[in-house]
């Protein structure tokens, strides 16, 4: 059982209705998401994912600048943006990807722009984006930086499924954050080929890197949402690697499964293939996924003898 | 970024579109107007020409040579799995790998041929800060999820290079490296700005 | 380049290579970036190849180059004005005396720094035009604004410019 620290976090969200002059309103997400990315703003957030009854909490520290986030909590830091990402101090990992296209915008999803409100007393804006007529996400705009303050986002059944909120936001960062660190960055290594579809459940996949064990790594996003699968060849042993995982179990097909306040992994080995999926994507979504990518099984001698023998 | 929107300046846009050829027959005798027995007028023509000549006049350098399709990549090879080329080289090296097959295949091999040498008896196996390693799996009670500290040495070092070899027929991978590669590449994504990234919370 | 015409990628990289380099490099004063982008470009070329209808092709190409270009800034971090390589020690052609190459470096030098200083929609436009080449229509299409647009940007470049400029213009 994972324990994870509990906040109280009533009375976050007031909604009143402002009837004064919003802001200029993204014309759609691609819009909202630009202005999002280069909002200057730091504080603390809140988040959680609650998953089949498990909810797992945290709280880190943010400063966000210009497109990248540093995030802290007791144990250190990281930087990240922009496909870069460095842990900690000048001597710890750095690392960055080329991207070779830029992927326009998917169709999937649309926005909707609801009431104004108000967040830790200052004037906001609800935005919903909409995916086939329910609300996906439910995001609190800060009106004056476009920082998304606080939001929600929904399984299939409009159910809660994770959540973030600034519990404490400042129009300003720390100017050492802000700073080019001059640091090196290590390329990840792109591949010509990938070993999986190309599209999986209106995730499509844009690019494929050399992975961890010499393996793949194969990133999708649908326009919002993103996740990657790790494979390589084996089976990896993902009880001993994983900690706090949960059996999950989907069409009847057995995956171990980690939640954390920001993340899915699910681990299985396929035929000879070790696999791992990380990403943010909803419940519904996942499963749609998973039911496309390799399923799990072994694949031993016996197996095969079978399948030849009797097709 | 707030800037001061300059008043209209049609004269000089004139003067500026003739030098460039740019100009109607009407706009033609407009600027011939203009500067006959204007000083003034005549002054500000000369300077934008001047100003113009310039630009025009500023050396074209040539391109590198490695930019163009024939520049194989060769002996650089080694030192981009050293970890020898800086940043910028290495960057190209990587892209042009990416488009070439011959080099790719190339690099593979001779990584290959790197593996084999290394694991023979008796050579000498240390190892620069940057090449690959196999990341080990930590013991139970000591891992930590979170990313910055929380990843091993030897996966640090594996996601220096991004092209870790080994595996086998256990990999051991490391959930902190698959956390930390995907986070990443999804910071890469408009999505990122609004949906809260992978960073982990360690456990006590 | 004719239109009805779809050239391979290497002809591309042949043809157009130093001006998509010269165009970087006179937007940023740096070879590096410069070199990254041509890198860029000829990549999206590659893969944009198989796609592309005959139509113009110059538009296309400096399309691209822009967006590779915009996209290239967005990822860097902001980072200080960038130091000159020390003269320009490319080749230049033909070989003037000493006393012009002192000059000459001496005022590209400034051009250089003072362009680095121009707003970067003026910057682009008067590059566009002086550096590379094109015309005020092929510009517009290259940056998606319409050619009065162009046309001022051009001259308030210039203008900033001359104002900036150290010797006496």
């Amino acid at each position: 059982m994972i324990i994870r620290r509990l906040l109280v976090v009533g009375g976050l969200v007031a909604v009143s209705a402002v009837a004064t002059v919003g802001p200029a309103l993204a014309e759609d997400l691609s819009d909202y998401l630009d202005d999002a990315a280069n909002a200057i703003y730091s504080g603390q957030r809140l988040i959680g994912t609650k998953w089949d009854g498990i909810e797992s909490v945290g709280i880190v520290e943010i400063q966000h600048h210009g497109g990248m986030t540093t995030v802290g909590t007791e144990s250190g830091m990281a930087m990240v943006g922009d496909g870069r990402m460095h842990l900690g101090g000048p001597d710890e990992a750095a690392i960055s990807f080329v991207l070779e296209t830029r992927q326009e915008f998917g169709g999937r999803y649309s926005v909707s722009h609801g009431e104004a409100t108000y967040h830790l007393n200052r004037p906001a804006h609800i935005l919903e984006v909409v995916e086939d007529g329910a609300v996906r996400i439910r995001m609190v705009i800060d009106n004056s930086t476009s920082a998304p303050v606080a939001t929600k986002v929904f399984d299939a059944d409009g159910e809660l499924f994770r959540y973030s909120s600034m519990v404490d936001f400042t129009v300003a960062v720390d100017p050492a954050m802000a700073q080019t660190d001059g640091r090196e960055y290590r390329m990840m290594m792109p591949l010509g080929e990938a070993n999986l579809p190309a599209v999986v459940a209106g995730y499509r996949l844009t690019d494929v890197y050399a992975g961890p064990q010499n393996g793949q790594q194969a990133f999708y996003t649908d326009g919002l949402f993103t996740f990657s699968v790790f494979t390589t060849r084996g089976r990896a042993n993902w009880s001993a690697i994983a900690e706090g995982e949960y059996p999950y179990t989907t069409a009847g097909r057995n995956y171990l499964r980690v939640i954390t306040p920001t993340s899915v992994w699910v681990l299985w080995n396929a035929p000879a293939t070790a696999v791992a999926l990380v990403g943010d994507l909803p419940p519904d979504h996942l499963d749609e996924v998973l039911a496309e990518l390799p399923f799990p099984g072994t694949d031993n001698w016996l197996r095969r003898m079978w399948r030849n023998l009797f097709g | 970024m707030a800037r001061l929107v300059p008043a209209s300046d049609a004269r000089g846009e004139l003067f500026s579109a003739y030098l460039d050829g740019q100009l109607t027959p009407e706009e033609l005798k407009v600027v011939s107007q203009l500067l006959d027995g204007d000083i003034g007028a005549i002054q500000e023509f000369r300077s934008l020409q001047r100003t113009r000549a310039a630009l025009r006049l500023l050396p074209e350098f040539e391109i590198p040579a490695n930019l163009l399709p024939d520049g194989h990549l060769g002996d650089r090879l080694s030192a981009y799995l050293d970890g020898e080329l800086v940043t910028m080289e290495h960057r190209r090296v990587t892209r042009h790998v990416v488009d070439c097959s011959d080099c790719r295949i190339a690099l593979q091999e001779l990584d290959r041929a790197r593996i084999a040498v290394r694991s023979l008896p008796g050579v000498d196996t240390t190892m620069t800060g940057e090449t690959p390693a196999i990341a080990a799996v930590p013991p139970r009670s000591h891992r930590k999820r979170f990313v910055a500290g929380g990843i091993g040495a030897a996966a640090a070092a594996a996601l220096l290079v991004g092209l870790v070899v080994g595996g086998g027929d256990e990999p051991a991978f490391s959930l902190d490296d698959l956390s930390t590669r995907h986070v990443a590449r999804a910071s890469a994504e408009p999505g990122f700005a609004v949906l809260p990234a992978g960073m982990e919370i360690a456990l006590p | 380049m004719t239109d009805d015409f779809t050239p391979t990628w290497e002809d591309v990289a042949q043809r157009y290579g130093r001006k998509i380099y010269n165009f970087a490099y006179r937007l940023t004063g740096n070879p590096d970036d410069a070199a990254d982008l041509v890198q860029e470009v000829l990549l999206r070329v590659r893969k944009g190849l198989d796609s592309y209808q005959p139509g113009s092709f110059e538009g296309w190409l400096w399309r691209i180059t822009r967006n590779a270009f915009l996209d290239g800034i967005r990822r860097k971090q902001r980072r200080p004005e960038s130091a000159l390589p020390e003269g320009d020690h490319h080749s230049l052609g033909s070989s003037p005396s000493p006393d012009e190459v002192l000059a000459s470096v001496r005022l590209s030098d400034d051009v250089q720094s003072s362009l680095l200083k121009l707003p970067y929609d003026y910057r682009e436009a008067v590059v566009l035009c002086d550096v590379v080449g094109l015309t005020y229509d092929e510009i517009a299409e290259a940056t998606d604004v319409p050619v009065g647009t162009v046309r001022s940007r051009i001259h308030r470049g210039r203008k900033q410019l001359r104002e900036l400029l150290t010797w006496p213009v």
